[in-house]
């Protein structure tokens, strides 16, 4: 493993650190609800933060499971650019993209994405750690795990990473141009529609991405 | 509904997103692909955007922006672990020294 491996390894263990830090969250906040199994259940079988925290607030505000599943369905929107994004950068066959996929989500697919080597390599990897950090969490969540100071500073791992990912993605200058645009235009429209979300943010950014019409 | 159907709903749900584009559906072209093509920088620049209004402690809190500030001080190394550890200094940094 040369330096530079070393270093993006390296740079794997705060993002890990702090999915498995919001996975003691859920574990704490799911087991009031739904029941300590069906916590870690849901953790083993979703592995997805903004769905997993979106059913179990809706289901302790009383809301019926259709209405949660539709929920869960409009947040996964979110995985189809990220998957269209990795796909022409995965090796193998249908069943090889088929199995790494469960390891797709936003923090993994953007390490992949923006790694230098092998995307398949670094989504399986970051994906597996980020899974396991995720379900231990939830264990210890579960348990009644006490986090002190972590869960702050495990926030701000998220907006760092992006901010690196956008970063590190942007090649040339018009790439620099877009994300700027991207990046100010989902401030706005977050202070003026918190309820936007990421999927409001990611419209945005597609936007910005629109190709002019051929002449 | 019954615990265990939502749970086993909601992961097949996830799973085929996930699995779409992945891995099933035909890749874009034309319009459609340049638009992917030109993704990545912009979607995570608003994904930031998104973490950064998340936090707890809001856009307005000075170690949040330190964080963010420092990263973006590091973009030019151009190194994953350099940005990360920029970022996550600056916050230890700056909230050490506006205290608690």
């Amino acid at each position: 493993m040369n330096e530079r491996t070393q270093l993006e390894a390296a740079s794997l263990v705060p993002v890990v650190l702090a999915i498995g830090v919001f996975g003691v969250i859920y574990g704490a906040a799911a087991s009031g609800v739904i029941g300590p199994v069906p916590a870690v259940v849901s953790s083993l079988i979703v592995f997805s933060g903004a769905a997993q925290f979106s059913l179990v607030g809706l289901l302790a505000s009383g809301a019926s499971g259709l209405a949660v599943l539709a929920v869960v369905a409009i947040l996964a929107l979110r995985h189809l650019p990220l998957g269209a994004l990795l796909r022409p950068r995965l090796e193998g066959g249908l069943a090889a993209r088929m199995g790494r996929a469960w390891f797709l989500v936003d923090e993994t697919a953007g390490l992949a994405i923006a790694s230098g080597g092998s995307a398949s390599r670094t989504l399986l990897v970051a994906g597996a750690f980020s899974y396991l950090a995720w379900v231990a969490g939830t264990v210890l969540g579960v348990m009644g795990a006490d986090l002190g100071n972590l869960e702050s500073l495990a926030e701000v791992v998220f907006p760092v990473l992006f901010v690196a990912l956008a970063a590190l993605t942007a090649r040339r200058r018009p790439d620099v141009v877009r994300a700027l645009v991207a990046g100010a235009a989902s401030l706005l429209l977050l202070a003026v529609w918190p309820g936007a979300g990421a999927l409001g943010c990611m419209a945005v950014a597609a936007a910005v991405c629109v190709p002019g019409k051929p002449r | 509904m019954n615990i265990w159907l939502l749970l086993v709903a909601a992961g097949a749900i996830t799973y085929a997103s996930r699995v779409a584009t992945t891995a099933v559906l035909p890749a874009p072209e034309g319009r459609l692909g340049v638009m992917i093509e030109r993704l990545p920088a912009p979607l995570f620049a608003a994904l930031a955007a998104v973490a950064l209004t998340d936090s707890a402690a809001g856009i307005d809190d000075w170690p949040v922006l330190a964080a963010v500030v420092g990263a973006l001080a590091a973009v030019r190394t151009r190194s994953m672990f350099l940005i990360l550890a920029a970022g996550l200094v600056s916050h230890a940094l700056v909230g050490w020294l506006v205290g608690p």
